[in-house]
Order: C-alpha cells, then structure tokens, then sequence
C-alpha cells in the first residue's frame, strides 16, 4: 500500500501546504498523480500491491514540499471534494430540516454538519479527506488498497498540526494567497507521521 | 444533552490538561493590564480594546486547541453553542461554568453569567474612572469572539456588567450577527 | 472524585503543616533575608526587612510607588496567604475535617489550563507592539485621540467597526514578526520585561508558600546561589512546568542559566531557517528575564538578566545573571 500526495487547504480555499512522495522504483507513479483525477491509468498497478518497496534511505523521504499548491491538479482535488461534500449535505437536507423545526437551528447547507465525505475512488486510487470545524481540510491520496485514512488525518491535525502550526506563535493561522506553511518541525512532523504508517510502504 | 456535555467537560478537565495555580495566570494577567493602563495613560477605552484584541488573537488559535481536545461536531443551534461555551469552554481552559441566561426571543443572543472569574480573583480596582470604564477581564471577549468566528459564527461579545464595578453580577453578552457562508473557490459558481 | 484529589501531593493535618511554615519563617528572618514578613511589608516594611543584607535599596520606592500606582493592584497574595494562617490558627482545635479542606484548597488555589498561560505570555510580544505604535498615535495626534475618545464611548458595534478600520490587526496573522523596527524597539522591549519583572517580583512569596505547603520543605533562600537554585528548580516548574537543565556560576556574582527546552518556544520555528528563528524568539526572551530580575529584586538583589539562544537553536536558551552589580562600580 502506498501513499502518494497529501494537500492542506484552509479555509479561504488556498492551498496551504503540498507534499508529493516519490517512491523509489516507482517514479512513475508520482508522475501519475497529477493525472489521476482527471484520467485514470491503468497501466502501472501491477507493481505496487505487493508492498514490499521500502524506504531505503533514512532521513526525508523523497518528493517534493510545497510545489503544486497552486497548480490545477490541486484546484481539481479541492473543487472535486468541495462538490462531493455539497452534494453529500443536499441529499440529507430533507431530513435535517425536519429535525428540529422552530428551534433556530443553522442551516445545514450552509455550515458542514450534516453529512460527510470520507473517500472517494478512482480506478487506481484513493482520496481520503478530513475537514475540521474551523474549515481546514485536509486530502492524502493513496492507493486502493488502503483503509480509511480519516482516523490518521484527524490524529494528524490533532498532533502535528496542532503542535507545529497553532502552537507556534511564528506561524500564522490565517494564510494570504500564496503562503504555505513551510517550517521544517512542520514539514519533517508530517513525513514522519506518515513514514511511521505501514501505509506508507 | 446539557449533562452530557457537563461530563465531557469535567472528564477532559480531569484526564486531558496540564494544570497550572490559576493564582499564577491572575498575577499575570493583572501586571498586564497595570502595564496597559499605565502605558496608555489611563485612557480606559484604548486599555479595553487592546484587551479585546489579545483576546481575538488568542481565540483563533485556541478553538483549534479546543476542537482537538473535545473532538466535538458542529452545534446545531445557538442553545447548543451557549451549552458547549459555558460548560466545555470555560470548563476546560478556566476550569469555571459560567450560567448561561437572560436569552433574547430570537433565540440568537444569550448571557454568561460568571460567578468566579479566575482573571479577576482579589483584583479591586480604584474607585476612580478606572471603575466606571475599564471591562478588565475584556480579553475573554475577544476570545470568545475569535473562536466563534472560527467556527462560523459571526457574533458580538461584550460585557454587559462585571462585579469589579460594583454591578450585581458579572456577566458577558453573545449575539449572533450571522452564520458565516462557506468562502467558495474561484470560478466556481 | 474529592476535594482532595486535587492537589498534587497529599498533605498531613493541616494545624502540624502551619506550626512547621510558621518555623520556617522565623528561622528564615533570622538569617537576615525574608521572604515575606508580613502584611505590612508590601507596602513599606520589605526596605526595613532587607536593609541588613542589602546595601543598595534606593531603587525599591520606585517599584513600590509604581506597584501603589497601578490601576489593576491584584492584592497581594502573601497578604491572603498570611490571613489563611491566623484564621486557622484560632480555630486550630475545634477544626473538623473538611474546613482543612476547604482550606488547602484556598491555600493553592484553584487551577486553570496551561495553555491559557502560555497563549497570553505568547500575546505579550504583538500586544506591547500594538501599544508601542497606540502611543507613538496618541503623542502625534491629538485630533485622532480625540475621536477614538468620542467614538468608544457608543456601542458595541461601533467601537468593533472601529477595531475592524484597524489595519496593524489582523488576528491569526504573524506580520510583526516582520516587523525590524520594532521587534528591536527598545520601549517595546522594556515593556515586556517590565510586565515579567511585576510577575517575578509578586510571585516569588507565593511560590515559596506554595513549596513550603506541599513538599514541607523549609526553603533557605539565604544566598545568591540558593536562589538561583531556587529559579531553576521552583519557579521554573511553577511557570514553565519544566527544570533549567543547569546552572553555572563564576562565583563572583555571574550565573549562566541553562534551559534547553524553554516551553514557550517548544515549538516556535520560522521558515527562514535557525538563524532567523533566534532573531525573532529574541522579544519572547524578554519576559523570563524580568521575571528573574524581579524575582531577584523581591529578594534584595539588584541584577542584570540578559538572555540568549544557543547557537541559534530554539529553544535552547540561557540566561546570564550578573549580581554583583554594585561591587562593580
């Protein structure tokens, strides 16, 4: 199993941190990641179930940080979760409204609380998303044979992102266009959560 | 549903913080509003706002820490919202439950009462303007204020009385301007 | 879960505890330093308490006419501490079980999160910025004074569109730290330690209250370096719920504290590398420092606190400490 990209945006729709994993062996995969929304290849898949490629040098694992935060591939993976968690709150609506009538409730179409999007499939891969209250949402994608991911990018805002970003006075909460969050306990803190999975493999 | 949330509350209190003297954080917070009053020449409405405004900047990081600890879904209304405020917010940051109260018929506006308030334990303020015009625990306000608009809640907060002054009570009033829309990506619709 | 469970360690009866503090004192105040005497003392008996080990106390009328002249006069907790021990001392015999209670709990206080603690030192650094250019606007115009004045005194939402015009605040943002001029400014700067110097100089009686109550320790703070021992190890714990990791001295008066870890900077990192990280750590050093000095000061020393990252590593910080200011000169 194998994970291959990881996007954050926040809430004002930007992307505000990237990260492309490139597996040894397998840089065609990575290569392929750009496309895989919009086509889906199959021509590759039969090396990568079998999950035996490792990380065989230490430190950073290869890929690239930041890079294609604002290129299309990253505009099509927001715009396509943003549509599916719209189409995933209209098809409850009905039964949220009836729920509790005259109590002011807030609208459920126009704050996320109803329904949710975990993942979605392409032939050869897997978006596993993860959205907190406060708007950030959080994409990894991965091969098909992964299991939900949605418990590890909520342990993965609990810890890293929490600890690196919220607690780190130096780095800002709100991004302008064009700001990533490029901190090194950031960036190596995400590696290695994600290295540590035997997803990542 | 209220007790429910009390138990969360007191059970991330008890299990999930790190614990200091609360006598400590009020010391502290006092010499920063003495070093605010006296920098600014006792001019009490700046002293006010630039309490509002540590508090904004406060509060927008500190939801974040708020949604990690609580693990919590979004409110469905503004009872809900006053009920997880009063009984996991100021619960397991200030370690106090404030009452919540005096709601407005619109439903959108509600008060919390503070019987203790830890930033304002043995504070006496002179009987001078100061007490006619300084809100000194006003950095709640704007915590609170910070992390409702975190969470899409457009609201106004402000002290409606504090006991410091002499008022009856202490006590702080939320009302929900609007629910903020989702931000949409450019070009789409 | 009881009362009781809430404190950190358990305590033996309380009237025994109040004999051994009330010891304590006394043998502290005959070594010649106090660590607080008694009520009086915080408004003008500490100068007399001190004077025998002090030769230089000519700059503690400041501190106590600014400590007077403070608006928000938190009350002195020393003050409560002390009126805790006599209003249990005359109902020693007849108290039953959870009266000691309620009074342990008086005694340590109540607590509240950490993290409230450390947003609000964190905050110390944009807001003593804000009022440095709030002051630099209210010297230079008058007009602007003026209509701030008029416009605050209306309601609510006027004085938050007013908050919105402002354009330095942008809550979420970190812009000051880009911010040379004043990130070095001297007065923005001072102020911060100044803020740090009243905690330090009002803390240090707590803290030794504190210690006494819990760990039934007598505290000698009789020299320089027991009291530096005493930052290291206590307060250090109280405020930043961690040691120092070591202590160095000359032992002519310099002391070089040694924190590698210094919790508020745990996870404080730019993105344009260590150096740059260290740069802009510096204002957040200011308030440990005051706090030292005035922790040193409230014990009769006179210092010079200056702090430094550790070959640009955050949070690897030391202090040095020069004491022996007045043999100096």
């Amino acid at each position: 199993m194998t994970i291959y990209s990881f996007w954050i945006y926040d809430k004002h729709c930007n992307c505000i941190y990237s990260r492309e994993y490139t597996h040894s062996n397998k840089s065609a995969h990575a290569q392929r990641t750009a496309s895989v929304l919009i086509s889906s290849p199959g021509a590759t898949v039969t090396a990568d179930s079998s999950g035996v490629e490792m990380q065989n040098g230490m430190g950073a694992p290869q890929g690239t940080v930041n890079k294609r935060n604002d290129d299309n591939i990253s505009k099509l993976l927001f715009g396509i979760c943003f549509s599916l968690r719209k189409i995933a709150n209209s098809i409850t609506k009905g039964g949220a409204e009836t729920a509790r009538d005259g109590d002011e409730s807030f609208d459920s179409n126009i704050v996320n609380n109803g329904n949710r999007v975990r993942t979605f499939s392409t032939l050869n891969y897997k978006c596993h998303l993860y959205e907190t209250l406060t708007g950030l949402k959080m994409i990894v994608v991965t091969d098909m044979q992964c299991r939900d991911l949605g418990t590890e990018l909520a342990n993965l805002f609990n810890t890293v992102y929490v600890r690196n970003v919220v607690e780190n006075c130096a780095c800002p909460v709100e991004f302008r266009p064009g700001e990533y969050i490029d901190n090194t306990i950031f960036t190596d803190g995400v590696d290695s959560y994600w290295t540590n999975l035997v997803e990542f493999k | 549903m209220s007790k429910q949330l009390k138990q969360l509350g007191d059970d991330i209190w008890k299990n999930q913080v790190e614990k200091i003297n609360s006598e400590l954080f009020t010391l502290t917070y006092g010499s920063v509003v003495a070093q605010l009053c006296k920098d600014l020449d006792n001019n009490y409405d700046q002293v006010n706002n630039e309490l509002y405004k540590m508090g904004y900047n406060i509060g927008v990081r500190l939801i974040d820490e708020f949604l990690q600890k609580t693990q919590l879904s979004r409110c469905t209304n503004m009872h809900e919202t006053a009920e997880v405020v009063s009984k996991i917010g100021f619960k397991i940051f200030l370690n106090i439950t404030p009452t919540v109260s005096h709601w407005t018929a619109d439903n959108k506006s509600f008060g919390l009462i503070l019987v203790e308030n830890p930033l304002a334990d043995f504070v006496e303020l002179p009987n001078t303007e100061a007490r006619k015009k300084l809100w000194y625990s006003n950095v709640l306000c704007g915590v609170l204020k910070g992390c409702l608009e975190m969470v899409q809640l457009d609201c106004d907060v402000s002290f409606l009385q504090d006991s410091l002054k002499g008022d009856e009570n202490t006590e702080i009033r939320v009302k929900l301007n609007k629910i903020l829309k989702d931000e949409i990506p450019a070009g789409e619709e | 879960m009881s009362e009781k469970t809430k404190i950190d360690s358990p305590l033996p009866s309380l009237p025994k505890k109040l004999d051994s503090e009330d010891s304590n004192e006394s043998a502290l105040k005959s070594n010649g330093i106090s660590t607080e005497s008694n009520n009086s003392s915080i408004n003008e008996g500490r100068t007399v308490e001190n004077a025998s080990t002090m030769s230089n106390i000519s700059k503690i009328g400041n501190v106590q006419s600014r400590r007077t002249s403070s608006v928000a006069s938190s009350r002195h907790s020393s003050s409560r501490s002390r009126s805790i021990v006599s209003r249990s001392s005359t109902g020693r015999q007849t108290a039953r079980k959870s009266e000691i209670i309620e009074d342990e709990e008086e005694i340590f206080g109540g607590q509240v999160n950490a993290c409230c603690l450390d947003f609000l030192l964190n905050e110390l650094v944009p807001l003593s910025m804000r009022v440095g250019s709030q002051i630099h606007k209210n010297e230079n115009n008058i007009n602007e004074m003026m209509k701030n004045l008029e416009l605050t005194g209306r309601d609510s939402q006027e004085a938050l569109d007013l908050l919105k015009q402002d354009k330095v605040f942008s809550p979420g943002r970190t812009d000051y730290l880009a911010d040379d001029k004043a990130m070095t400014d001297a007065s923005v700067l001072n102020r911060i330690e100044q803020i740090g110097f009243e905690v330090g100089y009002k803390i240090t009686d707590c803290i030794v209250y504190w210690k006494q109550m819990s760990e039934k320790m007598e505290i000698k703070l009789t020299d320089t370096l027991e009291i530096m021992k005493f930052i290291c190890r206590d307060v250090w714990k109280v405020i930043y719920r961690k040691q120092m990791d070591n202590l160095r001295t000359n032992h002519i008066g310099t002391f070089i504290l040694i924190d590698n870890g210094f919790r508020p900077l745990l996870h404080f990192q730019t993105s344009g590398g260590d150096k740059d990280t260290a740069k802009k750590a510096e204002p957040f050093l200011r308030f440990p420092c005051g706090l030292i000095r005035g922790i040193l000061k409230s014990l009769g020393i006179d210092s010079v606190v200056k702090a430094t990252v550790n070959e640009d590593k955050v949070p690897s910080i030391s202090f040095s400490v020069q004491t022996n200011l007045e043999e100096k000169e």
